[in-house]
């Protein structure tokens, strides 16, 4: 199997089935200290993409410029492999799920989460092409899914796997979605900001959440929105979607530049997304352009707000 | 391996960095005047919805639609012809053309398929693109980067320095020049040529219509002043009625950016006069023989695929082509002989085989913006993740 499909993502496959989650390291390293429960009516699911973002964050970069000299990933990612047992230093450092706890225990909402033990959606094994893998992957995995009222989910494609693939339809709620119906107070800025919002693909797209997040950004009070020329469902994609941006790291990182530009065009002082992908890329776009301006998730952003008494 | 040669030239065409500019500012203009064209002619969007369902019917009954085809051109006194492949699509067309030197081309992507000015060419005709776009990638000798505006990727600078080459005299760097100069030159050819070969964009199998749509008039020429016409078309392009194809002709060209197009021609019959003593006499001023070669070449096969039928629909607006990120980066890199996601599709089944379209089929983001602007609504992004999984298995 397999001759035609790109190595990069033989591999994450390859940990999907052997380890259950992305990249085959520990997943819930950002939550060590948390002590959360794993049983809850409304249960955190966290996704790979936020669980590694350190990790991530770390190695794209290197991905794309191994590209842009001309050197060949493949042999990345044989170094990638080898190198995988000190990743784990990756793993900690800023996370939005700590946010996302933060801001929705300001709201008394307290959530489960299921550690390590939280399966993989198989998202990425559907985006790849692993079809037979992921219907396999699929029907063993239910346990979790009991006694819970709702499940927050994080990353946009996760949502979409679970939602659609998984058929749990208004069981996942996307976290943009939940916290606009549970949320009870008024938020505010501690400063004026200038903020533009980048709608991520699958999130806009595929779960058509588009005026949500924008109800939630127009309700914290000091915050200006300044949506870019295309926004909304006709934004333009980050350049990381469905595996493209480790087939091809060199185009990914000419695409996350090109709408970071559309996006600082604003004159926003801050751009905020709702996916792990999208963080990463934009990210790297803005570095690129040598902007200075950050990139934050919508829960993060939420984290930097204060409760109006 | 197979993928290594194919992002070198991604690369390449990024670091060149001239695509990106040109695209950039089709892209604008196509989006500003499609809004307006939507905006003068609301009902489009309900007619593509109708459309769809034109669409669906035909390419179920795909085998039916071409034997009433066939009887009804062969009633209007045209002759049809199934080809299977390409290679028996160009030896039909070689043949009709027998020692008829002098060959003049409408734009056709179905043409590009088959690569029939190559094999013309090379069995020694005098071939002229006569499409302004084609013309420039024709002496260039450069494939073309869009389904529509084939040389979108040359700005008119460069466009000023291939001409003034290739007609051995100074054309400047003025679009309006350029064009007049090109008239010029080809205007001689269309009166010289004995054949003109077109495409078709949509055909009514119940009476035997070809309708083409077109802006220059090349078409019209094409069609008209030579005393053979043939007519190449993807078996895909039938539908039932004239009125439904009149639909599926105004949703293509809304869609294709014309708002309303400078000419659309209904081709049925030889061109015929009966003004002496009501007798009916073929070859007046226009073609006194029509052709009509339909092309199968996997597309009866695909009809019959429960997933990837919906490539079929495709109506060859090149809307979806403006809002591919990928495509907007590197332009007809981002396919073969049909380009971006749906090209991938039509790679894989139509005009080349898995192996081709494996670079194509990964390098879709799934972002999901060519199926917002198409106006059938074709879900692009699920194909090519069950392309994706056919390569998986293979």
């Amino acid at each position: 199997m397999g001759l035609l499909v790109p190595k990069p993502l033989l591999f994450l496959r390859d940990n999907i089935l052997k380890k259950g989650s992305l990249l085959a390291l520990p997943k819930a390293k950002w939550a060590n200290d948390l002590n959360l429960p794993k049983e809850g009516e409304y249960l955190l699911f966290g996704g790979c993409g936020y669980q590694y973002l350190n990790v991530a964050k770390t190695f794209s970069p290197i991905g794309q410029r191994m590209e842009g000299l001309g050197l060949d990933l493949e042999r990345g990612l044989r170094f990638f492999k080898w190198f995988s047992p000190f990743l784990r230093f990756f793993l900690s450092g800023r996370n939005p799920l700590r946010s996302a706890l933060k801001v929705l225990s300001e709201e008394g909402i307290e959530v489960s989460y299921l550690g390590e033990e939280e399966p993989c959606c198989g998202g990425p094994l559907y985006f790849s092409g692993f079809r037979k893998d992921f219907l396999e992957n699929l029907s063993s995995k239910r346990d979790f899914l009991s006694n819970r009222k709702k499940i927050i989910g994080m990353v946009p494609s996760c949502c979409y796997a679970l939602k659609e693939l998984w058929g749990l339809k208004d069981l996942v709620e996307p976290f943009p979605i939940f916290w606009l119906k549970n949320k009870k107070k008024k938020r505010r800025l501690k400063e004026p900001l200038k903020v533009t919002y980048h709608d991520p693909c699958i999130l806009s797209r595929y779960l058509g959440v588009v005026e949500e997040v924008r109800e939630i950004l127009w309700d914290i009070e000091g915050l200006t929105l300044v949506e870019a020329e295309a926004s909304g469902e006709w934004a333009n994609c980050c350049g990381g979607g469905g595996g493209f941006e480790l087939v091809f790291p060199y185009v990914s990182k000419e695409l996350a530049k090109r709408r970071a530009e559309e996006l600082l065009s604003t004159g926003a002082q801050i751009i905020v997304t709702a996916c792990p992908g999208c963080l990463i890329n934009l990210e790297e776009g803005v570095k690129a352009l040598g902007r200075k301006v950050r990139v934050l998730d919508l829960v993060e952003l939420l984290e930097e707000t204060e409760v109006v008494a | 391996m197979w993928l290594k040669e194919y992002k070198r030239r991604l690369k390449e065409a990024i670091e060149e960095g001239k695509i990106p500019i040109a695209i950039e500012r089709a892209s604008e203009s196509y989006r500003r005047n499609l809004q307006e064209a939507i905006e003068r002619f609301p009902y489009t969007i309900e007619l593509a919805q109708e459309v769809r369902a034109i669409k669906e019917e035909a390419i179920r009954n795909l085998d039916s639609l071409f034997e009433e085809a066939k009887r009804q051109f062969e009633k209007n006194r045209a002759k049809v012809f199934l080809a299977r492949t390409s290679e028996e699509a160009c030896e039909i067309i070689g043949s009709i053309c027998g020692n008829r030197k002098v060959v003049v081309k409408g734009k056709s992507l179905t043409a590009e398929e088959i690569s029939l000015r190559e094999y013309l060419e090379e069995k020694g005709y005098e071939v002229y693109e006569t499409d302004l776009g084609e013309f420039l990638i024709q002496i260039t000798r450069q494939r073309p980067m869009h389904i529509l505006s084939p040389a979108i990727h040359m700005t008119r600078e460069e466009v000023s320095k291939v001409l003034s080459a290739y007609l051995k005299k100074e054309i400047p760097p003025d679009i309006g020049e350029e064009v007049k100069a090109v008239r010029e030159f080809l205007r001689e050819k269309f009166f010289q040529a004995e054949v003109g070969i077109t495409g078709a964009n949509v055909v009514s199998a119940q009476t035997g219509t070809l309708i083409l749509i077109e802006n220059e008039g090349n078409v019209r020429l094409t069609s008209g002043l030579p005393s053979v016409h043939i007519a190449l078309v993807g078996l895909e392009k039938l539908v039932f009625s004239l009125s439904q194809a009149m639909k599926v002709a105004e949703v293509t060209w809304r869609f294709a950016n014309y708002t309303m197009p400078a000419h659309v021609s209904l081709v049925s019959t030889p061109s015929k006069t009966g003004d002496i003593e009501k007798v009916t006499t073929f070859g007046a001023h226009g073609p006194k023989e029509l052709y009509v070669v339909f092309l199968d070449n996997g597309r009866r096969k695909l009809a019959q695929d429960p997933i990837f039928r919906e490539a079929l629909y495709c109506l060859r607006c090149g809307g979806c082509l403006y809002e591919c990120p990928v495509f907007r980066l590197v332009a007809g890199r981002f396919g073969d002989r049909y380009f971006g996601g749906i090209g991938a599709i039509w790679t894989a089944f139509i005009s080349g085989d898995l192996k081709k379209a494996a670079p194509l089929a990964w390098s879709c983001l799934t972002c999901g913006r060519c199926k917002l602007r198409c106006p059938l609504k074709i879900d692009t992004p699920q194909m090519c993740l069950h392309l994706r999984s056919l390569l998986v298995d293979s």
